[in-house]
């Protein structure tokens, strides 16, 4: 895999000539060090792919085929059909769009379920009045990610059970929403909220996108007959960082482009995805559903186990090896120290290491219940050992 | 010598639909029947956008293999934009779609949080835009998605009657075919002396690189402009410039904010990055430099069809804010038997296709431009056009 990077970028410096300019040649030979002379630093990411710092690594192909749309230009309505299809095709989906990211697909898919392909009704959009606006959700499910229902107008409707769902349909309801693999929810089983939605004839919407890796999950998720479901696209599955996927019904699908660029007046113009993020996503699929995830996973592991039997040789501190299965599979360990010996606590040892040389950034307060996790997704080769080093250097340093 | 990719199956002699990749070599348009075609239209986005520069792959290509913190980047790039084109502050949007739908609402909710949660739904938050009659246009649908009300103005006067505490934003469009009623300078001192943000669209008003500092020292609080057309950066990016605290509320507003209205309209490092990259080469480069190298694309598709019988070309200048060189192609009907828009489909089904610029656009006219024309590009697009007008000769 490292061996595989280095080469194809080699490649692609080789190839950078072929561009149009002469220029290319000179800026492909001496690319400027422009983190550097920005003064943006670099890090050690051990805490996880997150947007704010910069989302997954790509697959070396998705860069090779962004390349690609770069430098050859289809019509973009041309493109979107054949790789929508693809898309489909690879996922088992009716059918499939490439959106902004997840949050986009959402958006898109609210809006589609709203105005049903209604051009009037598209044109009016946030202003909702007269037309289905209510989308119901469970009260156990509300989310940070709930706002981009609203974002093209929608009202949210609270339930807290099946008898509530039934209760709260009514004309004005324009979808059903489901987040998955919310942890400790057993409000309501997917497959009954599906077959509620079908009963009524309303349609549902799935969040999935933190449920890959793995990408096994893809295909049952598909299966599970939600009419859209929304992934990520530059987390899990790799892809551009701002791309997700949106897949379902054709007719919802197809409604959903209508809301989006680059349809000059549709109320989602501005969540633009280039040709590159375009294509790029689909080798992300493709390359996703091809992948060894459990070689992936023990590779992950066995870093992470690494870190955590260092760490462990330290008078007065463990490490928990945890490896989550339904939500996000990844891989993290638990630091666990001594507060009579170490007197720091998980948020200043998170602040220690971010301000460190090289700057680490880990896991703690709410997205871990105030617990240090240390993850390896991100990790290069030689970084699990500075983490390691670093974080026993921090809590000496608080005896 | 020609580009080898981008002459499509025929020309290359081998069955390719694009230049295939380098690490790969993988043919995706070929694998899944997406007919490339020569762009002699325009950056228009439904056909890809602009030709990025070399130095803004090569940038991108950079960013997409280093990871750094958002936050961090976007502080560091605004504040380089800024420096090069003289407003307080900058950002980089995913559009100038995405520029205007952040400023309106910035505009309107002036960074507080509660009413920033709350969008689109704007009772009880500033939520009037002014906007001149004739400055309506396909794109202020952008100004509605964050909950934006239009009161429509044709005069100075009209603004003061209408100016409320309800008054969010006096948005400016330039330039317009149909002229303004008050003009910016005149707009600008109102909004100034009326207390209300202004914003301008300016998406359209390159090249050249140098309008946008220009644009900026006409003292509008919020100035947008599209990245992937005349500016030559990344597809889904743009520009929006102005007063530091606009800017600011501008990007609280957006992505990657989890709560934020503007969530969806997401920008990749590497966009962030190229767009930077893309606007400081575009100010390097003179209007003279841009034209002879459209020229030079011209006289070579001139010298492809000069010959035809009944054929006149003509090179000229378009004639509004954004001076752009265009090829006009006409033919004799009585010896080439095709009306223009027979010529635009046949030139359509050829291979490689070739696109020309929309009959709306231009007039009625046949129009080329050379924005989005590779070197080597133009020798085939002048034999595409001269096989099409032989064949109805």
């Amino acid at each position: 895999m490292k061996t595989n990077r280095r080469h194809f970028i080699a490649g692609l410096s080789v190839a950078a000539p072929l561009s149009s300019l002469s220029l290319s040649a000179a800026a492909a030979a001496a690319t400027p060090d422009y983190f550097a002379d920005l003064g943006v630093r670099p890090f050690i990411n051990a805490i996880g792919p997150y947007s704010s710092l910069g989302g997954a690594e790509m697959w070396p192909e998705v860069i090779d085929a962004m390349d690609y749309a770069i430098r050859n230009k289809a019509r973009m309505s041309d493109l979107h059909d054949a790789v929508g299809r693809r898309i489909a095709e690879l996922t088992g989906a009716a059918a499939a769009m490439v959106t902004s990211g997840a949050t986009c697909g959402i958006i898109l898919g609210t809006a589609a379920c709203m105005t049903m392909g209604d051009e009037e009704k598209m044109e009016r959009m946030p202003d909702t009045s007269g037309m289905p606006n209510e989308v119901i959700i469970l009260k156990s499910q509300r989310y940070l990610y709930d706002r981009s229902i609203r974002a093209p107008g929608a009202k949210l409707v609270e339930v807290a059970s099946a008898d509530e769902i039934e209760a709260a349909i009514n004309p004005n309801t324009a979808m059903l929403f489901y987040l998955l693999n919310r942890p400790d929810d057993d409000t309501i089983r997917a497959a009954d909220f599906v077959a509620i939605a079908r009963e009524h004839g309303v349609p549902i919407m799935c969040d999935a996108a933190t449920t890959v890796p793995p990408v096994a999950n893809l295909k049952g998720t598909v299966a599970a007959g939600f009419d859209l479901i929304c992934y990520s696209g530059g987390k899990g599955l790799r892809g551009p960082y701002s791309a997700g996927l949106l897949l379902g019904r054709p007719d919802l699908i197809q409604f959903a482009r209508s809301n989006g660029s680059p349809n000059h007046r549709a109320y989602g113009r501005s969540m633009k995805v280039a040709p590159e993020e375009y294509l790029g996503m689909m080798v992300a699929v493709e390359k996703s559903m091809a992948f060894d995830e459990d070689a992936e996973f023990q590779r992950q592991l066995d870093i992470v186990n690494a870190m955590g039997s260092n760490l462990s040789g330290m008078q007065g501190v463990a490490s928990v090896t945890r490896t989550p299965g339904a939500e996000a599979r990844e891989p993290y360990i638990e630091v666990h120290w001594d507060a009579q010996r170490y007197r720091t606590t998980p948020a200043e040892v998170k602040q220690a290491l971010r301000d460190a040389d090289p700057s680490i950034e880990i896991r703690a307060l709410f997205l871990s219940g105030g617990q240090s996790h240390l993850t390896a997704t991100m990790l290069k080769a030689g970084e699990a050992d500075i983490v390691t080093s670093s974080l026993k250097d921090v809590l000496l340093a608080s005896t | 010598m020609l580009p080898l990719g981008l002459l499509g199956g025929k020309a290359a002699g081998a069955n390719k639909a694009g230049q295939p990749t380098a690490a790969t070599g993988r043919d995706y348009y070929l694998e899944l029947g997406v007919k490339p075609f020569i762009n002699a239209a325009g950056a228009y986005s439904a056909l890809g956008g602009a030709r990025m520069r070399p130095q803004v792959v090569d940038a991108m290509r950079y960013a997409a293999t280093r990871k750094v913190k958002m936050r961090e980047l976007h502080d560091a790039v605004g504040r380089r934009i800024a420096e090069l084109t003289g407003c307080e502050a900058a950002m980089v949007t995913s559009g100038a779609t995405a520029a205007m739908v952040l400023g309106t609402a910035a505009c309107m909710t002036l960074g507080d949080e509660e009413k920033m949660r709350r969008l689109p739904d704007t009772a009880g938050i500033r939520n009037e835009i002014i906007i001149q009659k004739r400055h309506r246009y396909t794109y202020d649908r952008a100004l509605t998605v964050a909950g934006g009300h239009f009161v429509e103005v044709e005069s100075g006067d009209d603004v003061r009657r209408v100016v409320n505490d309800r008054t969010a934003m006096m948005f400016f469009l330039k330039p317009t075919h149909l002229g303004d009623d008050i003009p910016a300078a005149q707009y600008v001192a109102l909004a100034k002396e009326l207390g209300v943000p202004s914003f301008c669209d300016a998406a359209t008003t390159t090249p050249p690189g140098s309008n946008v500092v220009d644009g900026v020292s006409e003292g509008f609080d919020l100035i947008c402009y599209s990245g992937g057309k005349g500016l030559r950066g990344p597809y889904s990016a743009g520009l929006l410039l102005g007063r530091e605290d606009l800017v600011r509320y501008a990007r609280s507003n957006g992505a990657p904010n989890d709560t934020s209205i503007g969530r969806g309209m997401k920008v990749s490092s590497e966009e962030y990055l190229g767009m930077l990259v893309a606007l400081e080469a575009s100010l390097g480069i003179s209007e003279e430099a841009d034209f002879s190298y459209k020229r030079e694309r011209f006289n070579n598709i001139i010298r492809q069809i000069e010959d035809v019988p009944g054929v006149t070309t003509r090179i000229f200048v378009s004639e509004s804010e954004t001076n752009e060189l265009y090829l006009d192609i006409d033919w004799d009907t009585g010896i080439t038997n095709l009306d223009r828009q027979q010529f635009i489909d046949a030139l359509r089904a050829e291979t490689p296709a070739v696109e020309v610029r929309m009959l709306q656009f231009a007039g009625g006219r046949i129009h080329l431009s050379a924005t989005v024309m590779d070197d080597g590009q133009d020798i085939v697009a002048g034999q595409v056009i001269r096989k099409v007008l032989l064949d109805h000769s």
